[in-house]
């Protein structure tokens, strides 16, 4: 059976949402059941009556679920809005949820990853998909202790929820159930193998500069400063070009400040981006993941034209790992950040992830941070870049 | 682990299995304080020497302990089998 892809996206209540984005996707794939749905909502579709009303339309699909940012299909992106990624054809998708992310990582992934099975006979590839709260502050780490435990066979995409730049709450989901806190692993078994393609466009804005002060995800002191301080002194100059001044900003503008301006480490050969998420009163700034204490950081910025251009690259970098197989449609978690950089020529960049495979049906979202470990990874959390999860005909 | 092959890995494949995750300055910082701590000449290494260093950095708490053990098994994988 070959694969079948269908994208829908839709706005008003979750009510109306989810009925609007069932009846686009029967429509689409006919008398073809999905085996996989994936639903990614603003907070405006908050993830329980939504995925109520998607179980009741489609009881016998495993549904992911995640708060966003933003969200998009191939031909167009919106706000406020729920998009969904249906995926039929011959795949077995199996899923779990662990819950109590920041206080016990290994537990939270490990409650997600117990049940899931390591091989299934007559399907020889497994894929991975990671759904995360990124406001627990361990991205990261739970990228990595799920790349662990599924193994380097099993290349890992995903993304971390959003919350529409709120920095308050983001949600993640399974089925019904629907958690902050919390992590989501499926995996995909397949009879070919899917592909991961990521790559990022930022570039560094500032000299090094050392972390002095950290515990966990919370950077306290940059050179000995407060993080906030030496952040507004090293974007202010950036920021005047279009006529932003970070001391002016509201506490509400603050977390799309941030992620303009992210952090980037040095690791010898490029730079991994780390996303600030939110700034305290004391001007320490919250991350994604943990920073630890002495490290060496870069303050980086990106140009328009260089995240359209990565958006091709991660699309061409899926599409080389189907080995040749035609692609059929991909979902795509794209940083939030990239949404702030190109403003409204983001549909551009998604226009292009879905030319580049083949003017093929995609469905995304926004993020707090996007997951792609495949092969000889050493890292799998990334920031401000596009993760494409492309699947064959 | 046995090491057939003999191969010793140079400090800075060590420090690459920990470096994209942590930034290099501190991939470099942890490998060195462990040597010092173990006794080893942070030059090179026998795969037993690797695991052992990672074994130390991976008892850290946060992310240098996460991704040490992360890189504990992606090691096992990559040099074991070269072994």
């Amino acid at each position: 059976m070959p694969t079948r892809i269908a994208t829908a996206l839709s706005q008003g209540s979750p009510q109306e949402a989810g009925s609007e984005l069932a009846r686009q996707v029967k429509s689409r794939l006919g008398a073809d059941q999905p085996v996989l749905l994936m639903a990614f909502a603003s907070t405006s579709q908050p993830l329980e009556p939504l995925s109520a009303v998607l179980r009741a339309e489609f009881p016998n699909t495993l549904l992911l679920t995640s708060s966003t940012s933003g969200e998009f299909v191939e031909s167009r992106d919106a706000k406020d809005s729920a998009a969904v990624f249906a995926l039929a054809g011959d795949y077995k998708v199996f899923a779990g949820i662990g819950t109590g992310l920041a206080r016990n990582a290994e537990g939270a992934v490990g409650a997600a990853v117990k049940d899931l099975p390591t091989e299934l006979a007559g399907y020889p590839h497994r894929t991975g998909i990671l759904l995360l709260d990124p406001l627990a502050g361990v991205s990261e780490e739970a990228t990595l202790i799920t790349g662990a435990l599924l193994g380097a066979e099993t290349p890992l995409a995903g993304g971390a929820a959003g919350d529409d730049l709120q920095m308050k709450t983001t949600h993640v989901g399974l089925d019904s159930r629907v958690a902050t806190d919390a992590v989501v692993v499926a995996v995909i078994f397949s009879k070919a193998p899917l592909g991961v393609g990521v790559c990022h466009g930022h570039t560094p804005l500032s000299a090094h500069l050392r972390v002095t002060k950290a515990s966990g995800n919370v950077v306290h002191t940059i050179d000995g400063r407060p993080a906030w301080d030496v952040w507004q002194e090293r974007t202010r100059e950036s920021a005047a070009k279009r006529g932003e001044d970070p001391s002016k900003l509201k506490d509400a503008e603050v977390g799309a400040y941030l992620l303009r301006y992210e952090a980037a480490l040095d690791t010898g050969t490029e730079l991994k981006i780390r996303a600030p998420l939110s700034r305290a009163a004391d001007g320490s700034i919250s991350f994604a993941c943990g920073i630890p204490e002495g490290a060496s950081i870069r303050i980086t910025e990106s140009v328009p034209a260089r995240q359209v251009e990565s958006a091709a690259e991660a699309a061409r970098r899926a599409k080389t790992q189907l080995q040749g197989a035609t692609p059929a449609g991909a979902v795509v978690f794209d940083c939030i950040c990239r949404n702030l950089i190109l403003g409204s020529e983001f549909k551009t960049a998604v226009n292009t992830i879905s030319r580049e495979l083949g003017n093929v049906p995609i469905a995304g979202f926004e993020t707090y941070g996007e997951i792609a470990l495949v092969g000889g990874d050493m890292s799998g959390f990334h920031n401000t870049t596009t993760v494409v999860l492309a699947f064959p005909v | 682990m046995d090491e057939p092959s003999g191969r010793r890995l140079a400090r800075s494949e060590l420090v690459k299995l920990l470096s994209a995750s942590i930034g290099n300055d501190k991939a470099e910082e942890a490998v060195l304080a462990v040597c010092a701590e173990l006794q080893l000449k942070p030059a090179a290494f026998s795969l037993d020497e690797v695991l052992q260093v990672l074994e130390k950095i991976a008892a850290q708490p946060g992310i240098i302990g996460v991704t040490a053990r992360f890189a504990k098994s992606r090691a096992h994988l990559r040099w074991g089998k070269e072994g």
